[in-house]
């Protein structure tokens, strides 16, 4: 995980599952503490489980009506598992290809 | 609750031929639509080309679904298939028939198959909803026609409508929770939480060498992941996760020494308020058929894939 430089989010690389459930949970709630979209590069994440996608959609809800979530490059994985699980997903995450 | 006071309808319905199959289900659409109702299809290919042609215009007011595909796995029916158009309509009387079993369902699939219809009926307890559930009897094996009375509280064939006296869904689930067979190729790894990237890395070189595609090896490692996932956070146990090859099917197992309880895990399309049952669901959406056997001393659950 490292910062994306200029604006509020991460940069995350390699695979999230519940060997690092803590840490995932811990560095989205602080990313929510901040004012502003959340911005997430997902290119250099390879795998995501269900959980970490959960926890995603969970801070996506609590951003309210005036702050986004946008996931740069996600996984395959990860938009699977939000096309079964949350198809009506919060309205706040945008799932930005470039 | 008695069948007098319960809102939802599971008859099954015994044709010979194609003319008992539309006398019993045409006017079951064609009723539907005419009253206002939600009517949605899904059977097998020939069936759905069938109807779809004798409904003519009326086909397009109706979800028409080919279950061989979107019914594979019969443990994805009631989520992606039934709830998911039940729940769409939730104020209305809807109608759906459902035809998940056909002659050429293998021996592997059969078990599955015939614990979904028996699921069916806690899935729906208290809806108004009615699922008629087509049987082509003079096609299917005895024993699959004896099943269909325990498993449907309500039997139809070209003589009328009666209550079914062997109505014992339960009993059902319990007959076919049987062992699985494990390949005699498969090859073994064990796991804890801290080995689940190593996991990854084993299954997809394995499944790979078996001959899988890259799109369904990444589902693998999707399904190996939650499974192993639930026997370490809920079953408290490693997870022993097998592979190998069943004829022209990648046979993945997991077992562990956990107890399913919840006959339904894995078949509530909710994705909030139940963890294990999340992990289970996408497994079933995404694999080619799922099985469970389950005790008191343990669980092995079996997802397969086809090769290409």
């Amino acid at each position: 995980v490292e910062a994306l430089p200029g604006r509020c989010g991460v940069r995350v690389a390699g695979e999230v599952d519940v060997t690092v459930r803590d840490s995932w949970r811990a560095m989205l709630a602080a990313l929510a503490d901040v004012d502003g979209d959340v911005h997430l590069d997902l290119s250099a994440l390879t795998f995501i489980d269900v959980q970490g996608v959960a926890e995603l959609v969970e801070l996506a809800d609590g951003l309210g009506e005036e702050r986004r979530m946008v996931l740069r490059q996600p996984p395959r994985v990860l938009q699977q598992v939000m096309n079964v699980l949350w198809p009506h997903a919060p309205r706040s995450i945008v799932v930005n290809a470039l | 609750v008695t069948t007098a006071t319960e809102p939802f309808d599971h008859p099954a319905l015994f044709y010979r031929d194609e003319q008992e199959y539309l006398a019993g289900t045409l006017p079951f659409i064609t009723e539907g639509l005419a009253a206002g109702a939600p009517v949605a299809v899904s059977v097998p290919t020939a069936n759905l080309a069938l109807l779809r042609r004798e409904l003519g215009g009326d086909a397009e007011r109706v979800r028409m679904l080919d279950m061989t595909q979107v019914g594979r796995n019969p443990g994805r029916i009631i989520p992606g298939v039934l709830r998911a158009f039940a729940d769409a309509h939730p104020d209305q009387h809807v109608r759906i028939i459902g035809e998940p079993i056909w002659a050429w369902r293998s021996e592997a699939e059969y078990p599955a198959c015939v614990q979904h219809e028996a699921l069916i009926n806690h899935a729906f307890t208290g809806r108004t909803v009615t699922i008629l559930c087509p049987y082509h009897v003079t096609a299917l094996d005895p024993q699959v026609v004896a099943d269909a009375a325990r498993t449907h509280p309500v039997l139809v064939d070209s003589t009328g409508r009666r209550d079914s006296d062997h109505y014992a869904p339960d009993a059902v689930v319990a007959d076919y929770n049987r062992p699985l067979t494990t390949p005699p190729n498969a090859a073994t790894f064990t796991a804890d939480a801290a080995d689940l990237g190593r996991l990854r890395c084993w299954a997809d070189a394995t499944a790979r060498t078996c001959g899988l595609s890259a799109d369904r090896t990444g589902d693998l490692l999707l399904v190996v992941t939650e499974l192993a996932t639930n026997s370490i956070e809920h079953a408290r146990s490693s997870a022993t996760v097998m592979l190998g090859v069943d004829g022209r099917e990648l046979v993945c197992q997991v077992h562990d020494t956990g107890h399913i309880t919840d006959p339904l895990v894995g078949r509530r399309p909710e994705a909030v308020g139940q963890r294990r049952g999340r992990g289970v669901l996408m497994v079933n959406h995404l694999a080619d058929l799922v099985r469970l056997h389950t005790t008191t001393s343990g669980t092995s659950i079996e997802a397969r894939f086809v090769l290409a």
